[in-house]
């Protein structure tokens, strides 16, 4: 009995210690860039400059966490960066002419998300390329609403990015907010677990008796939520609309969820380290902006970074593994001896 | 083995079923799965004649034409897709804009540059494709971002190159080889058709065919049987890394420049015609008829909303909605 009781307690103390060596690489990344450009332009690093810099980054996490639902429930999203784009392109044609309706439709659309769940589950389609073909319908819808950039979205956008909150500025409330609410919902409610079995072990969740196409659609509910988010806070930071406005953030959203902590193989999500990886991500533009590094080599930069994280992550996870089984050996080895 | 549901959508594929009295269900099925695209290619084909005004034969002789280029990064993207594992490869428009960029610069409008170009293109993509499989497997990268990644860095090349070297142009052989016409038909789609069936064979036929569909469906049966699976993917993005540089060489000889744009739709028009074709884009199950069929598809359809000159919007909706609906139609077989 208490041999037992000391193996559980063992086994607690070792998942405990195994999470940190995985979920500290995003903050490890975050805090280097941040570093950095405190090092390089002190400003930054006010409460102005933070706001200044952090508004510019919130499209980028929300996407994030639009992109995380989805890739909770097994699949990704190749036509976010459109559907951003659409929703931006929404609240600068509609939203302030018709509020009403731009509402309507804001709601409407995460209905569609909903039901690409939904076709997903059902007709077993790869939501690679479904995503794929409907961003190019988001895209197409976007360009007939706004044929060239423009178009001004409703003030009270603007300034509800523009708040003068105490001590901490708007963005990191926003993020902080966002990220424990995610957490919350997703790793600590019932539903949430539920939402996550499904994405990891479609078959299992159905044996336990888990509506498997229901859960996907509340994921994708999400994933609509939080794209519809995205949009409006690009709106709010730009100030007009801009049909391709969102196409750049796509594939920062999925390298957000991975670098995060994320898996490709659905069920395994960080939503707070998800956060800190696509503040980081944001961040390292602005970054190379203030090194003065042309912008021919930035994407180029950029992609030299992405696979620096990723495969930082990647070697962090195999230290954590070789740790745990470490940890393990020596415990099966106590126990054999005792 | 990894699962990946975005994939593989939700692994009813009947290439995975196994069973030996499914081989007949299967040889039909597998069959039917290009079916789609080959009679959406017909419809739009007469479609497009008939609206714009070209005839039939116009129509298929411009059609052949700009689909043998898509095709030809569709059988590049078809190898690393069908090696399976998540396997894929976004890389491919960067490298064609870098090829075409180093080619034309080179050639300058000469014909005696012509072979010197046609290396360099090998060059590139070789090297290209090494550094995707290497980045993949040594630093266990996911493909789909390793090879965007890659991508990236080759763009800033790209940009740099544009920059500093001059443009120059395609020699004159090039251009020749891809306006010229040999009873109404397009010398360069006639080749491409030839392309297809010879790629066909090595996929069906050849070891490295067997091997890479094998890899494809399982990598454990694969290693049993003395295949080895990082080699084997290794070959593939190499194979696909080549396609992409020599689709540049002749996407510059057709366009008679190069641009920073020139090569922006290939990069999910590779993907699109794979999987529209029939192929599992989970891989193991490889289809070059299916290309070809897709390619066809596609270029025709862009034709198509070209010629009622519809908005820009239409025309990405129609181009998005007409994946959909195939997809729908393929995956429900």
């Amino acid at each position: 009995m208490l041999a037992h009781r000391r193996e559980t307690l063992a086994a607690a103390r070792r998942r405990a210690a195994q999470v940190p060596v995985k979920a500290i690489v995003p903050f490890v990344f975050l805090g280097a860039v941040v570093a950095a450009m405190g090092a390089i332009e002190p400003y930054a690093l006010t409460y102005s400059g933070l706001t200044l810099l952090l508004v510019g980054a919130l499209p980028l996490v929300f996407g994030t966490m639009s992109q995380l639902f989805t890739m909770a429930a097994g699949d990704i999203d190749l036509g976010l960066g459109a559907f951003i784009g659409l929703i931006n392109a929404l609240s600068a044609v509609v939203l302030r002419s018709h509020p009403f309706y731009g509402g309507l439709l804001l709601v409407a659309s995460i209905g569609v998300y909903v039901l690409m769940g939904l076709f997903i589950g059902v007709r077993h389609v790869p939501s690679l390329v479904l995503t794929f073909g409907l961003g190019s319908v988001w895209l197409g819808i976007a360009l007939i609403l706004l044929p060239t950039p423009g178009g001004i979205v409703p003030p009270a956008l603007v300034t509800a990015l523009n708040e003068q909150t105490p001590l901490v500025p708007e963005p990191i409330l926003i993020c902080v907010v966002l990220a424990v609410l995610c957490y919350w919902f997703l790793m600590r409610t019932r539903l949430g677990v539920q939402l996550r079995a499904v994405g990891a072990n479609p078959e299992a969740a159905d044996r336990a008796g888990i509506s498997v196409i229901g859960r996907r659609a509340i994921l994708f509910a999400g994933s609509g939520l939080m794209g519809v988010m995205a949009g409006l806070v690009l709106s709010g930071e730009s100030g007009s609309g801009d049909p391709n406005g969102g196409s750049s953030l796509l594939l920062l959203t999925i390298a957000a969820v991975i670098v995060g902590g994320g898996e490709f193989t659905g069920g395994e999500v960080d939503p707070i380290g998800a956060v800190a990886a696509a503040l980081a991500l944001s961040l390292l533009t602005s970054l190379l902006d203030f090194l003065n590094i042309s912008a021919n080599y930035e994407i180029g930069t950029e992609g030299l970074v992405l696979l620096v994280a990723v495969a930082l992550r990647i070697t962090s996870k195999w230290l954590s593994g070789g740790l745990a089984r470490t940890t393990q050996t020596a415990e099966g080895i106590r126990g054999a001896t005792q | 083995m990894m699962r990946m549901n975005w994939l593989l959508g939700r692994r009813r594929d009947v290439g995975r079923s196994g069973g030996a009295d499914t081989t007949g269900a299967l040889a039909v099925l597998s069959g039917k799965r290009w079916l789609p695209a080959l009679v959406g290619a017909f419809v739009v084909w007469i479609l497009t004649a008939v609206i714009a005004g070209h005839g039939l034969l116009g129509t298929l002789q411009e059609g052949l034409l700009v689909a043998g280029l898509l095709v030809v990064v569709g059988i590049g993207e078809l190898f690393v897709i069908t090696a399976g594992n998540g396997n894929i490869d976004l890389s491919i428009p960067y490298v064609m804009t870098l090829t075409a960029y180093l080619t034309s610069s080179v050639m300058n409008g000469r014909n005696s540059a012509l072979p010197v170009s046609i290396l360099i293109a090998l060059a590139v993509g070789c090297a290209v494709g090494l550094v995707n499989a290497c980045v993949i497997m040594v630093f266990q990268v996911p493909p789909l971002i390793a090879t965007l990644a890659v991508g990236f860095i080759v763009d800033t090349v790209v940009l740099l190159r544009q920059q500093t070297g001059g443009v120059g142009s395609a020699s004159p052989i090039l251009v020749k080889f891809m306006s010229a016409r040999v009873i109404g038909l397009p010398i360069f789609g006639v080749a491409i058709l030839a392309v297809g069936v010879a790629a066909h064979f090595v996929l069906q036929r050849s070891a490295f065919g067997r091997a890479v569909q094998a890899v494809g469906q399982s990598r454990e049966a694969a290693r049993l049987v003395q295949l080895r699976p990082r080699l084997v993917t290794l070959e593939a993005y190499v194979v696909c890394g080549l396609c992409a540089s020599l689709d540049g060489l002749l996407l510059n000889g057709y366009a008679g420049g190069p641009s920073l744009d020139m090569a922006s739709t290939y990069q999910l028009g590779a993907i699109a015609v794979v999987v529209l074709g029939g192929s599992l884009i989970g891989g193991g199950k490889s289809n070059v008829a299916g290309v070809w069929a897709a390619s066809l598809f596609l270029t025709f359809l862009v034709t198509l909303v070209a010629v009622t000159s519809a908005a820009a919007g239409v025309q990405d909706i129609v181009e998005g909605g007409v994946i959909v609906g195939v997809l729908a139609l393929v995956a429900s077989h």
